[in-house]
């Protein structure tokens, strides 16, 4: 699944449509979010409710690829680890 | 959901408001802080610049601004290199000075503007790089020594952050709040996450969010300052250990803002969302202690008015007299506090207009090739804010014009004797109900022959006529009138120096001006403090009550018509002691019945020409609240406003300015 652009409360409704198929559609998912221009609150805890019901149902989630944009908003709200946007759980550094 | 959509939007726009304006204070500070920062490269300067910067760029951010938060970044990285130790050059700071020009211009469009500002961008890149690259051993130095000593105890303050629902939908971002918390202290956040629902029920516009934050180092009040704009959209609750006592550690807040009350998380209200659904109206910020002391006022008036109730409920009987002069004399002084306080409420200090002058000087001197030295003195002085607003300009024109013509090249003033940098000293002073407001340089001075000869061959002087020098000085105040050999895009085409009088004689203010040849010019401006409140005297003629500014009356004499002199082809004259007074008859003047036989004159003046007002009866000294007049009155120029007198009917303000001017138009005539 590749995430582009600013993942914010302007375009909130399209990612929660877009992650929502992607979570029913059950297979593992690997995230590429090398070109994530920007990631808010609202970006965050959608990605946070998608990570986290995808484990639930015992479905994987990877992320290949992050910006720094993305992964420093993701620290900067606590949430890095949550995410599953680590240095360690990246395997491209931004 | 039309509905929620409204007041997605009317919430947006408060909160946009306030962005704006305290956005427009932190460009002030920004650009005053950057003017400082040639002489004065200090850290605690430069850590100040960079906080204004950072939360300028968090705010814009916030907002979706990108091209102003772009800005804000590179100007940001600019000030970093300072931090870092870089020094401050004159061409960056320029650049810089630049930035917050870009900022203020984007900031007016709601973040968008026809300019294009790749080429600042660029630049402002540069001077960040420059910076760096200018000075890296000594950045190094920097960088170790504020590593070293580690401060004896920092404050640890534990932030508890819980959001209302709607933060999101309000436009505001975590992100970039906490991101400006770590310009004040290191941060860790721990997000609590238990309120999140299942991805399918999840509201993606609604904050299920809420934080624990872990500041090291900078003060409670810089964090109430960075989250108060929010209210109750955001309330947080602070808790500090250790570090010096608050009052010490708190260093002032970038932005001020009031601190709001911390307390649980609460969804943005009805009634709160509600309030801000009202038409946007033009706001003043007033400070806390004016406030404080108008309750103050109220809490007496109310003892004050109880006193009362209580002697009227006893009866006439039993009315002590002494008791009751004591309190309708409370009652006054009280009434008339309130109106003072009431009107400091509308006043602001004039450095809001003078801020801008450090830069005018810095920029036009730099253009013009010479060197000036601005004096700023009595900025803290309090100006109606009508008044403020309308006087920003004719400054900037008065100063122009003597950095312009008043003040030398450096070589020039050498040559002359004088020394190379050239000194403009703006000085504000209040004396009773007026402020003065002087601008003085020591330039080469009105050229009195060259001014002369100028308005001879305008045809302004009639031939023949022997002009003072104080009368050709003020030549240059017509309309029209320029001497300046070059005409620049800084001044002297001939546009302003009337209308700046203009403006200033609608304020109910006068311009003086007074210059030595060789040694400079000083330019005066007499301004009411207020335009809402006058001190009058009551005069009556034509059967009506009127109103004359008391700041105009000279004096009033007995009429006595052996002092009438007439001369051919001239007005009659009034003599009073050795000076003749040309006559004014209002009633003639504002074509009114004359109903009774003049009694009394009023000697009136107004831009240094007296009239001689024949009236019939002189009333009381009073201050009056004005009035403005409708459409159709405001046309009659003898008139400046209305006032309700102390028994409900209504009087007129002459405005003896206009009636000066009319009366010295028809005596030349």
């Amino acid at each position: 699944m590749v995430l582009s652009g600013a993942l914010t409360v302007e375009h909130a409704p399209q990612l929660k449509q877009r992650l929502l198929a992607q979570l029913e559609a059950g297979a593992p998912v690997q995230l590429h979010g090398h070109d994530v221009s920007q990631l808010d609150g609202a970006g965050a805890q959608l990605l946070y409710a998608f990570v986290r019901d995808a484990s639930r149902r015992g479905t994987t989630t990877r992320w290949i690829s992050a910006s720094r944009e993305l992964v420093e908003a993701a620290r900067m709200l606590g949430m890095a680890g949550e995410l599953g946007l680590t240095e360690e759980a990246l395997a491209w550094r931004p | 959901m039309a509905t929620m959509t409204v007041r997605m939007s009317s919430i947006n726009a408060a909160l946009l408001d306030t962005f704006r304006e305290e956005t427009t204070d932190g460009l002030e500070q920004l650009e005053a802080k950057l003017l400082e920062l040639l002489a004065r490269p200090e850290p605690e300067l430069i850590d100040q610049l960079f906080r204004v910067a950072h939360t300028i760029k968090g705010g814009a951010g916030t907002f979706g601004m990108t091209q102003l938060t772009r800005i804000a970044h590179r100007m940001e990285g600019v000030l970093d290199t300072y931090r870092q130790g870089a020094r401050p050059t004159p061409a960056a700071v320029t650049t810089l000075l630049e930035g917050t020009d870009a900022l203020r211009r984007l900031l007016a469009g709601k973040g968008t503007s026809d300019v294009d500002d790749r080429g600042l961008e660029a630049r402002l890149e540069a001077a960040s790089k420059g910076g760096e690259a200018g000075a890296p051993a000594h950045a190094e130095a920097v960088r170790t020594a504020a590593a070293a000593p580690a401060p004896p105890s920092l404050p640890v303050h534990t932030i508890r952050v819980s959001p209302a629902p709607g933060l999101f939908r309000a436009g505001a971002d975590p992100v970039m709040l906490f991101d400006q918390l770590t310009t004040v202290g290191e941060l860790v956040a721990t997000v609590d996450l238990s309120g999140v629902p299942p991805l399918a029920e999840l509201d993606p516009t609604t904050c299920h969010l809420a934080w624990s934050l872990a500041m090291t180092g900078g003060s409670a009040e810089v964090v109430h300052a960075l989250f108060g704009w929010l209210d109750e959209l955001c309330p947080i609750a602070i808790e500090t250990t250790g570090g010096p006592p608050p009052a010490i550690a708190a260093p002032p807040p970038a932005i001020a803002a009031p601190p709001p009350t911390p307390g649980p998380a609460a969804p943005a209200s009805g009634p709160a969302a509600a309030s801000r659904d009202a038409a946007p109206a033009a706001s003043i910020r007033v400070r806390l202690d004016k406030l404080d002391g108008l309750m103050n006022l109220i809490g007496d008036l109310m003892t004050t008015q109880s006193t009362l109730c209580a002697l009227g409920r006893a009866g006439a009987a039993v009315v002590d007299p002494i008791r009751e002069r004591a309190a309708l004399d409370e009652l006054e002084r009280l009434t008339r506090l309130l109106q003072q306080s009431a009107l400091q409420l509308r006043s602001m200090p004039i450095s809001s207009v003078l801020n801008r002058f450090p830069r005018l000087v810095h920029d036009l001197a730099e253009r013009l090739g010479k060197q000036i030295e601005l004096e700023l003195t009595g900025d803290t002085i309090e100006l109606d804010k009508t008044v403020l607003e309308r006087i920003g300009d004719p400054l900037v024109h008065l100063l122009r014009n003597s950095l312009d013509h008043g003040i030398e090249q450096p070589d020039v003033r050498e040559a002359a004797g004088k020394p190379r940098v050239g000194r403009i000293r703006v000085s504000v002073a209040q004396r009773g109900d007026e402020v003065t407001i002087e601008i003085a340089d020591d330039g080469k001075g009105l050229d009195t022959a060259r001014i002369l000869s100028r308005a001879k061959e305008r045809g302004l002087v009639p031939a023949g006529r022997t002009l003072s020098d104080d009368e050709i000085h003020r030549l240059i105040l017509l309309p029209g009138f320029s001497t300046a050999e070059q005409v620049s895009d800084v001044s002297g085409r001939g546009v302003g120096m009337d209308v700046v009088v203009r403006t200033i004689q609608e304020l109910g203010g006068d311009l003086q001006l007074r210059s030595v040849l060789g040694a400079g010019s000083t330019m005066t401006l007499r301004l009411p403090l207020t335009l809402a409140i006058m001190d009058g005297q009551l005069v009556k003629f034509g059967g009506r009550t009127w109103v004359v500014p008391l700041a105009h009356v000279v004096e009033c004499i007995q009429y006595s018509a052996k002092d009438v002199t007439v001369l051919i082809g001239q007005r009659p004259m009034y003599r009073v002691r050795d000076a003749v007074v040309p006559i004014l008859d209002p009633c003639e003047r504002l074509m009114l019945p004359i109903t009774k036989t003049h009694d009394l004159v009023l000697i009136v003046e107004a831009n240094g020409q007296r009239r001689a007002l024949v009236i019939d009866e002189v009333g009381a000294r009073q201050q009056v609240v004005v009035k403005s007049l409708s459409a159709q009155l405001a046309r009659v120029d003898s008139l400046s406003g209305a006032v309700v007198l102390g028994d409900g009917s209504l009087g007129f303000i002459l405005d003896i300015v206009s009636l000066c001017t009319a009366g010295a138009d028809r005596a030349a005539a």
